[in-house]
């Protein structure tokens, strides 16, 4: 489905498709493209970024521009899987584990937009893979939407929210809220643990 | 048509907004470098500062402990201003506790016996043995920053909620309160939503699966004695 179906579908909805000027639907494409994508990890991307000499905290926001997430990383040096890991690990490990120069193996995502490793290069090193959830790209009207078509309710469900907040119907817009918040979940548990139901059971996150 | 809000009162709302996301959601991460002098063990910390997370000395983590185990620690010193202080170990510290001179004071312990200044090196590149205390913490939002802002894919909708809710709100003309309601529970939504991707959920599944390296480091215990069977039983 592309940004124009949906706003066809959006102009069937309404009786009256007149009453929203099309710079208003095509916003609320927009916006409810963002959260979704963001809130559901619908996208997700692999990038190629070099080890930096010395840097301990990558800030991933700025180096990669639509991160969210990361999934995985692998070092393309050692050929092996970087395992996930936390503070306190990592603490118990070394109490100077930020300092320590050696080959990366483990890393720790710290919030948002940083991610720390251990260890880290002194010297030119090489690059890692980096698997992670995409924020969503801006829409041009061909441009198709990356969300499965049977959860594209979800997308129509915000935009009809958001449309009829701005004609003040705040009893129509929470019916439809509520029924955004239901389908949202849906999706994200579709994204994050539906997709393969043939793995085993004790391995689900 | 006559103004219901003036823009003074929505960015009021709005920087209310930013204290009630950061309340709400801890997420920007910082790290700096703490100017230290050699003998002074008090340090004010900078009030964006919202909570520590981790302190190194050199390179090496510090302890965190409570004010009282730092007054176990420490029975004969105490430090109230500069003039007022008794303080007699000085050397590397190993441990910081939040002192009640100041609610953003930190002492550490023992006293410094170096003076940093601060100024040079990189907090996100540490370098061994650095002659730095560096500082982690989870710091306020400062919107004029992009490193210290909210991500964008966050930022407005949760700020046009929550002003919104809180404008419907307000005593007055313009006053819907079925509209504050709605905007309150999307308000609610959405941090609950960001709170999520802040904790990385995609991440938390290390805990399942485990990274085999170091879970038997997590599994380690002090030795402890076994004692016989027969201890302490007295057989007449």
């Amino acid at each position: 489905m592309t940004r124009t179906d949906q706003e066809t579908r959006l102009r069937n909805y309404f009786e009256n498709n007149d009453y929203y000027a099309s710079f208003d639907i095509l916003n609320s494409i927009q916006d409810g493209y963002d959260e979704v994508i963001a809130f559901s990890g619908c996208i997700v991307k692999a990038a190629v970024l070099p080890f930096t000499i010395g840097l301990t905290y990558y800030d991933l926001i700025t180096l990669l521009g639509d991160y969210i997430g990361v999934i995985s990383i692998y070092n393309t040096v050692t050929n092996r899987w970087m395992m996930p890991t936390g503070e306190r690990k990592l603490d118990k490990l070394r109490p100077d584990w930020e300092t320590c120069y050696g080959t990366p193996e483990l890393f720790y995502p710290v919030n948002h937009r940083f991610m720390a490793i251990y260890r880290k290069s002194s010297a030119a090193y090489g690059n890692f893979y980096i698997y992670y959830i995409a924020s969503a790209p801006t829409l041009s009207a061909g441009d198709s939407i990356q969300i499965p078509t049977d959860y594209v309710n979800t997308l129509e469900d915000y935009c009809i929210t958001d449309l009829q907040e701005q004609a003040q119907e705040f009893s129509k817009a929470l019916v439809r809220f509520t029924s955004y918040q239901e389908n949202l979940a849906q999706l994200q548990r579709w994204a994050k643990s539906m997709r393969q139901p043939d793995r085993l059971p004790n391995l689900r996150g | 048509m006559s103004t219901i809000w003036t823009d003074a009162f929505l960015e009021q709302l709005a920087t209310d907004a930013e204290e009630d996301i950061q309340q709400a959601v801890t997420c920007i991460y910082h790290r700096f470098y703490l100017p230290v002098v050699a003998g002074t063990s008090v340090y004010t910390l900078d009030p964006l500062v919202r909570g520590i997370k981790r302190i190194t000395w050199r390179g090496r983590k510090l302890d965190p402990c409570s004010w009282e185990d730092l007054q176990i620690l420490t029975p004969h010193t105490a430090v109230v201003d500069n003039a007022n202080r008794v303080e007699t170990s000085q050397s590397r510290p190993f441990w910081y506790a939040l002192h009640p001179t100041n609610i953003h004071d930190i002492r550490l312990y023992p006293t410094p016996n170096e003076t940093f200044d601060a100024v040079t090196g990189d907090p996100f590149s540490p370098t061994p043995n650095e002659a730095q205390c560096t500082i982690s913490c989870w710091r306020n939002i400062d919107i004029t920053n992009p490193l210290y802002s909210l991500p964008t894919y966050i930022d407005r909708r949760t700020r046009k909620a929550y002003i919104l809710w809180k404008a419907f709100e307000k005593e007055g003309k313009g006053q819907n309160l079925t509209a504050s309601k709605y905007y309150a529970q999307k308000y609610k939504f959405l941090i609950g939503q960001f709170n999520s991707i802040n904790q990385s959920p995609y991440v938390s599944k290390r805990y399942s699966l485990d990274d085999g390296t170091l879970s038997t480091l997590e599994a380690r215990r002090y030795p402890k004695p076994m004692l016989p069977p027969n201890f302490e039983r007295i057989i007449y």
